[in-house]
């Protein structure tokens, strides 16, 4: 059965018909083509699929597509702003980034930390990465570039850069 | 081929269970979908199961949290990252703002419910313990006529107080003043738990001469224990104690190994300990 969705997919007004058993992540990917979120677990654990939601960091594939309309989807395509530029910075020079199949939810869940925590520490860091796996680089880059973005984002409110 | 057939994005508790009437075999709730979305993503590709999913999140008045009278009256709807934050929580119950934040991750209490957690039907759901512990009672609102009922009756009815029903609002008394001990075991980080425990003493601090003890987890809906004793304070009373109780729930259960008597001992140990350090520095 299709459904009439209207929503808005990275500032751009999206209307149509959609699968009524269609997931948010699926909708994403094979409908608007937008790959940076990824299909791992399909079950709201590996955190490779997470993207905005009216601001708020969730798992797209434990959404049905249908849940979002009238709302506002961000994914990794659609963040240019400075803070994730920064975080992406961070990931490649601190070399949090190996086979870069978590990368994009890992960033998507960090901006959505900064814009919460503005020097989040070592502890806050990990307990918002908890939903996220990674299989390469055993997370301490990550937390560490992690920490490095929100330095040099908030240079005044940061300790000394490592 | 298809497990969602169809989507219903309910305005009011009448809609949603008129909904629910009219869709009998297949219509579900949906709330926060963190435990109902990844079995329909596992059902996806089996053929001959069908599910109506009707969201019941919108509803205007799920997703408040307000005192009324000596009462903290929270909307079965509002996600667990709201309750953690709530200054009214914060305030009122921080044992459930203590026990919201451990369960999933982030972007898990960013979507799951308060109320999708309790009537998950799941002896596991983290939430059981605290809301039975202070004692809360749980607003339904069947086809007919609302129900409220007491922890202990909804766990004792099932899925029964779950049938063509919704859980609207959860009451939490709040004259009492309460202190708490917390623990849990899982075996993944996000994990549900395996065995939990939550020790608590009501009244002035330095009463601690009766102490309520829930426990539950994995195949252990939460029993309620109350005029406990501790006897000194040692170390060694409360282990005796914690013995004591664990012995008493693994009494007659099938497939309780002596691993589970451990975990379980290590967790109530652990959750009566922190409660008498509360009590120490109240």
């Amino acid at each position: 059965m299709r459904q009439m969705l209207k929503v808005t997919v990275n500032g751009y007004p999206w209307e149509g018909l959609v699968k009524s058993d269609q997931s948010l992540l699926d909708f994403l990917r094979d409908e608007l083509g937008l790959t940076g979120a990824k299909k791992g677990c399909d079950g709201g654990e590996c955190g490779a699929c997470v993207v905005l939601l009216d601001g708020r960091a969730v798992n797209s594939c434990l959404i049905p597509v249908l849940d979002v309309n009238n709302c506002e989807v961000r994914t990794i395509e659609g963040l240019q702003d400075e803070q994730t530029n920064q975080l992406q910075d961070a990931f490649v020079s601190v070399g949090a980034v190996q086979c870069g199949f978590c990368t994009p939810g890992m960033i998507v869940a960090a901006r959505a930390l900064l814009a919460e925590v503005h020097n989040p520490g070592e502890e806050e860091i990990r307990e918002a990465m908890v939903g996220h796996l990674c299989r390469c680089t055993g997370y301490t880059r990550i937390a560490a570039a992690i920490k490095l973005a929100a330095s040099r984002i908030n240079p005044e409110t940061a300790g000394p850069e490592r | 081929m298809t497990t969602i057939t169809n989507y219903v994005q309910a305005a009011s508790i009448e809609m949603a269970l008129q909904a629910l009437a009219d869709n009998k075999m297949s219509g579900r709730f949906l709330a926060g979908g963190t435990s109902l979305m990844p079995i329909l993503n596992l059902l996806r590709y089996q053929p001959g199961v069908t599910h109506t999913l009707i969201d019941i999140k919108h509803i205007e008045g799920l997703r408040t949290i307000e005192l009324q009278a000596d009462e903290l009256v929270i909307g079965a709807a509002v996600t667990l990252s709201e309750l953690t934050k709530h200054q009214l929580v914060l305030e009122h119950a921080p044992v459930l703002v203590r026990v919201a934040k451990v369960i999933g991750s982030r972007e898990i209490r960013n979507r799951a419910t308060l109320g999708g957690n309790l009537c998950s039907g799941d002896p596991r759901a983290d939430l059981l313990l605290p809301t039975m512990a202070l004692l809360a009672r749980l607003q339904f609102v069947h086809m007919d006529d609302p129900n409220v009922m007491g922890m202990s009756e909804f766990l004792a009815q099932g899925n029964r107080a779950r049938q063509h029903a919704i859980l609207t609002h959860i009451y939490i008394p709040i004259a009492r003043e309460v202190r708490w001990g917390y623990s849990r075991l899982a075996e993944k980080s996000m994990g549900r738990c395996n065995i939990a425990a939550m020790a608590l003493v009501a009244g002035e601090s330095g009463s601690l001469k009766e102490i309520g003890l829930v426990v539950g987890g994995e195949a252990l809906w939460p029993q309620y224990f109350t005029g406990l004793h501790i006897g000194s304070g040692a170390k060694g009373s409360i282990l005796t104690l914690a013995e004591k109780v664990v012995s008493e729930i693994a009494a007659g259960k099938v497939g309780w190994s002596d691993y589970r008597t451990a975990t379980a001992v290590t967790v109530v140990y652990e959750a009566l300990e922190e409660l008498m350090n509360n009590e120490a520095n109240a």
